[in-house]
């Protein structure tokens, strides 16, 4: 009886203490290059393959952008033992699901499988490594699914030109310019032999990452990997990978957009360190000080006090190269902009001159803990953290020890930090009226 | 000894392997794991609070749900005051201000939020009684402060301006309105008159009338021991009293007896969003559920759905095509939607129907119903990642008197779906010869289009029936080359200027009346002119004449001569092609807009002769006129006449209107031409 007891004591000790303990993996480098990561978690029959490969808009041409993101179209069109359309009804008809998306940075695929399916999930990433499915009926087809893609989330979308216009004004010449969507005009001029150019450059595994998360054995997941992967040719060719800083801006720049719009909408950017970097998290829990919750300074001053919009919100946008801190905000119909731009130029003010309280820096440290603690909950988020932590920073374990870089961060910190880059001088300012205001 | 030899020989077999793989064959899967759902605990407080607890300690968080369980509500003129009433919950307490409880929420890294009857926190679960705390002040003792009622009501149109332009809001707007009707809980609309006739005394009243605990369900989840929950929930939510909460109830809205297209015409539009679809009548736990899942599944379930392979994948389309269908008490809905660019709306369409035809008409193979199966299995196993997942079977199990095995069931249930049953569920659930077709776009661009598919009306934000929009006139185009442009259309002036006279002759069928007349018009220049109408029977009812000199009127009431205006209505009447003479005196002319004529595009001209008014159409693809319209003094008053012109047919070069519909007031004219001549040589002795 006692026995039983403590058996039971002691399982529940060790349940509670594997499942919120920090996240145990493995990784290793194929001889091609590739690098691998890998996280077992059973406690759902599921797992979690993806596939980071470390290109994004920022490594395009010029005049051929929009290819990083082309190219995750194109790498569901099949290989030549996968016919074309038949990439997504293999994984849907097997249970699982897949999906993809490009960033300024990297492009990322995964498919979340029954676990007992890993090795069709290892089959399939492998088949668009090595021998991805790259004509021109494909190119064509897609082309069209893209410039939709595009006509949806921006062309229809109100305020949906903001993205292109805050990145192509805060970056302009440097290779964040332009948004991973690309041009239509570049989409357009692209030939066949421009895409079988850069999958050989890109698409290699010597600039990939193979991240998997989830009820496997580790075990007889490698052996897998090392069936279906280690015979993959390492690339050739170099691969551009642009290093230097984009320049500062020379000042700031205001705009202002028409659009079919009946709120007004202000979108603040201000040049920002690069991801990983102490300044960049002093930046991030500057975003939430600002704007996280509706006892923040931005959305109790300008909703609650001054009622002077619907919505403001602000966030770090860190990139490989540098950051974006952008704050932007919805505005009444009878608001002037402004008035709104002054009033978020007035808190940050006051978090530059006043600084942080000892009972709000105590506030955004909970918020981040309750950040962190959140994001593990899926394999597939364990899955893309581990393999963005290896590309971007060079230590998959941060998903893991991160929170310790946000509580090195004090109070004094954030305040030099906000003073360092929320000045006007190092911001776009876009203002959105509606078409009938011009 | 075996063994180890067994298993060297399985590595090297594997080792050798690698040297060589065989692409072409795709990996078998490994034995399946069965899919096992979390367990949950129940009870009900003494007060008849029923309480659902999911233990999940793989992350430090936990969560609450509180959910009162209502009928659906028609809020009539004060539409939105419901989900008003429930967020201005969290705006203030009898214990505390907005301000403290942000900062208290906000400190403990929570989030709080309610709506109209039901309430949400979570947080870190070493605060799990703050957090509670939290929620039980907000949910038991809102206080409803005026000053944070006249924000939400500020911040509410503010919400109704911006849905004004954004074409998803518009969409679902349309299409609830559409097939529920705008008296009908799920299609009522806010708009910013409902708004503002809300109170802060309606608030309070839902409030007081509507929540419950004998009514409610609190679902716990995450890192919490069941006990632990029980006794915090018991401390906070355990001396909330319990009343009588009234019942109602709604009709089944009526479905249309046939498809029709609804549209909101937005001219910035440069993709449709297009949705089609019907109510439903599937009642949660329905064992028709799983048939309509796989069906749908098979139809629109993401990127293998046909939908998304068809429109998207084969054509181009759109960036996705999905179809949806929802379970309800009361009605449910089943639809399909895409954003498609403008040019290929129809096409699009035409492929949305083709597709539910073919479901309803082939029997689905064999591999993609299991397909269908697998993906679905596949994805019930994933959302048991979520404990979630495992708190909301145990809510619609109590919700909806579930068999208690319900959800341990479903697959099995799923698997023994067949072919047969898909076929007759897609007949039951899509009506496809009654479907509601809607489409937020821009209407110069896909009205015309889209009439194939049922009749053509529009609406506006509140869900108003518009009539036709109009567009702006592209620069370049004047009022002047609109009448060129129909002369040329019409057969050139040269050609015109070389018709001396013309003869038609036309069957009328006049509204309410039983017979069919025969219409006789002449014409020959320079003005002479004759029409007569005979009804079989009766002979001659009515005949105006212009020899060159006099102008007569006869019929079943005798002639009269006529004198002064009535006699220069004549002699314009007589003349060949009048609309030349729009460019010349006396005429002003004014180019309006572009509106929709029986959905063509046409440019609206206002011709004004002396005072006299009349508008005009002009088709901006042919150039031909569709219609005119003029205002008439009348015995019953002010009547609007109008003239339809159709069927267009060359004689001798010269395009002729072969239909013609008058409509003047409530009376219905239609004119078919039987025969039309030009220089048949006729005489002036023709004309008496």
């Amino acid at each position: 009886m006692h026995k039983k007891i403590l058996s039971l004591f002691l399982a529940s000790i060790v349940g509670s203490a594997m499942a919120q303990s920090k996240i145990k993996f493995e990784e290793y480098d194929l001889d091609n290059g590739l690098h691998v990561i890998l996280h077992e978690d059973h406690s759902t029959p599921i797992v979690a393959v993806s596939v980071l490969y470390h290109v994004g808009s920022k490594n395009e041409k010029e005049g051929r952008s929009g290819f990083a993101h082309f190219f995750e179209h194109l790498m569901f069109e099949g290989s030549p033992n996968i016919e074309r359309g038949e990439y997504m009804k293999i994984v849907s008809a097997n249970g699982g699901t897949l999906n993809a998306n490009t960033s300024f940075d990297r492009t990322y695929y995964y498919e979340i499988l029954p676990s007992n399916q890993l090795e069709l999930g290892l089959w399939l990433e492998s088949e668009r490594m090595l021998q991805a499915k790259v004509d021109i009926e494909g190119v064509n087809t897609q082309r069209e699914v893209v410039k939709e893609e595009k006509r949806l989330r921006v062309d229809n979308q109100p305020y949906g030109s903001f993205q292109e216009k805050m990145f192509g004004t805060a970056f302009q010449g440097s290779y964040y310019e332009i948004s991973p969507i690309g041009t239509m005009e570049d989409l357009n001029a692209a030939e066949e032999a421009d895409f079988k150019d850069f999958y050989s450059t890109f698409y290699v595994p010597n600039n990939a990452t193979l991240s998997i998360a989830g009820d496997i054995d580790i075990k007889q997941a490698k052996e897998w990997i090392n069936k279906y992967f280690s015979t993959i040719p390492k690339g050739t060719k170099e691969i551009p990978r642009p290093t230097e800083k984009p320049a500062p801006l020379s000042g700031e720049v205001v705009d202002t957009i028409y659009d079919n719009i009946q709120l007004p909408g202000v979108f603040i950017g201000y040049r920002c360190p690069e991801r990983g970097t102490k300044e960049a998290y002093a930046m991030d829990m500057i975003s939430t000080i600002l704007a996280d919750g509706q006892s923040s300074m931005l959305y109790k001053s300008i909703v609650d006090k001054k009622q002077l919009g619907v919505v403001v919100q602000a966030f770090n946008f860190s990139l490989e190269n540098s950051g974006l801190f952008i704050a932007f905000g919805l505005a009444n119909p009878d608001t002037d902009l402004n008035d709104f731009v002054q009033a978020i130029d007035d808190e940050v003010n006051k978090l530059i001159n006043e600084g942080i309280s000892e009972e709000d820096y105590t506030k955004i440290q909970n918020q981040i803990e309750n950040d962190f603690v959140s994001r593990n909950g899926r394999v597939a988020g364990i899955a893309e953290s581990l393999a963005d932590n290896h590309v971007y920073l060079g230590d998959a374990n941060l998903i893991n020890t991160e929170i310790k870089n946000y509580r090195d961060i004090s109070a004094e910190y954030m305040q030099e930090i906000a003073a360092k880059y929320l000045k006007p001088e190092n911001r776009v300012v876009l203002k959105y009226l509606p078409q009938n205001a011009q | 000894m075996k063994r180890i030899i067994a298993s060297l020989l399985i590595l090297l077999i594997t080792v050798s392997g690698f040297a060589q793989v065989d692409r072409s064959i795709r990996p078998k899967p490994a034995p399946a794991k069965e899919i096992e759902l979390g367990e949950f605990k129940t009870y009900t407080l003494d007060n008849g609070l029923k309480v659902i607890v999911v233990k999940n300690d793989k992350l430090p968080r936990v969560s609450f749900s509180l959910v009162v369980d209502r009928d659906p509500f028609l809020e009539g003129d004060k539409t939105g005051y419901i989900s008003l009433a429930g967020s201005l919950m969290r705006n203030g307490t009898t214990n505390r201000t907005k301000e403290q409880l942000d900062k208290e929420i906000d400190f403990i890294g929570a989030t709080l939020f309610t709506g109209a009857t039901n309430a949400y926190a979570s947080g870190l679960s070493k605060y799990s009684e703050e957090i509670l705390g939290l929620m039980a002040d907000v949910a038991l003792n809102p206080s409803f402060p005026q000053e944070e009622f006249d924000k939400l009501i500020k911040q509410s149109l503010s919400s109704i301006e911006s849905a004004k332009e954004d074409p998803n809001s518009l969409a679902s707007r349309l299409f609830n309105s559409s097939i529920y009707g705008l008296n009908h809980p799920y299609g009522e609309l806010e708009t910013e008159e409902s708004i503002n006739n809300i109170t802060l005394a309606d608030c309070q009243n839902f409030y007081q009338e509507n929540w419950s605990p004998n009514k409610a369900y609190m679902v716990v989840v995450g890192d919490i021991k069941p006990k632990k929950a029980k006794k915090l929930i018991e401390k906070y939510f355990g001396a909330w009293e319990s009343k009588e909460v009234a019942k109602r109830d709604f009709e089944m809205p009526a479905k249309p007896a046939a498809s029709e297209v609804k549209i909101i015409n937005r001219n910035s539009s440069v993709q449709t969003v297009l949705t089609l679809g019907n109510t439903i009548d599937l009642q949660p736990g329905s064992p028709d559920i799983v048939t309509v899942r796989l069906m749908n599944q098979i139809l629109g379930g993401g990127m293998t759905g046909r939908l998304f392979q068809n429109i998207r994948e084969d054509k181009g389309y759109t960036y996705g095509a999905n179809s949806y269908y929802d379970s309800d008490e009361l009605v449910g809905y089943f639809s399909a939607n895409a954003s498609v660019r403008n040019e290929v709306t129809d096409s699009a369409v035409v492929e949305f129907i083709k597709e539910f035809k073919r479901l309803q008409t082939e029997k689905v193979g064999k591999q993609e119903l299991q397909d269908a199966k697998n993906n679905i299995i596949g994805s019930f196993g994933r959302n048991l990642e979520s404990a979630q997942t495992i708190a909301s079977f145990a809510l619609n199990i109590q919700r909806y008197n579930l068999p208690e095995d319900y959800y341990k069931t479903y697959i099995q249930r799923l698997e023994a779906v067949t072919a047969e049953d898909i076929m007759a569920a897609a007949n039951k659930y899509i009506n496809v010869d009654a479907l509601t077709i809607t489409a937020v776009g821009k209407a110069a661009d896909i009205a015309t289009s889209l009439e194939k598919f049922g009749p053509v009306s529009y609406y506006g934000f509140d869900g108003e029936e518009t009539g036709p929009p109009s567009f702006p006139v592209p620069a370049g185009v004047t009022a002047e080359s609109v009448i060129n442009g129909y002369i040329k259309a019409i057969g050139g002036q040269e050609k015109l200027d070389a018709v001396k006279d013309m003869s038609i002759m036309m069957s009328a069928s006049i509204s309410g009346m039983p017979m069919e007349a025969q219409a006789k018009t002449l014409k020959k220049r320079p003005n002479l002119f004759l029409t007569e109408m005979t009804v079989a029977g009766f002979g001659t009812v009515q005949k105006v004449v212009f020899d060159g000199k006099k102008g007569e009127t006869s019929g079943m009431q005798g002639s009269t001569v006529l004198e002064g205006e009535e006699l220069e209505e004549i002699k314009s009447q007589g003349a060949f092609f009048g609309e030349a003479d729009y460019l010349s005196n006396g005429y002003k002319l004014t180019l309006v807009a572009i509106n929709m004529v029986d959905g063509e595009k046409a440019y609206t001209l206002e011709v004004d002769k002396n005072g006299d008014i009349s508008t005009e159409y002009y088709s901006v693809e042919t150039g031909l006129k569709l219609l005119e319209e003029a205002s008439i003094e009348s015995q019953q008053g002010e009547m609007t006449v109008s003239q339809k012109y159709s069927d267009y047919r060359s004689v001798d070069g010269v395009m002729i209107p072969y239909q013609i519909n008058i409509s003047q007031g409530p009376q219905q004219i239609s004119m078919t031409t039987t025969e039309a001549k030009i220089n048949s040589g006729l005489k002036k002795s023709d004309f008496k």
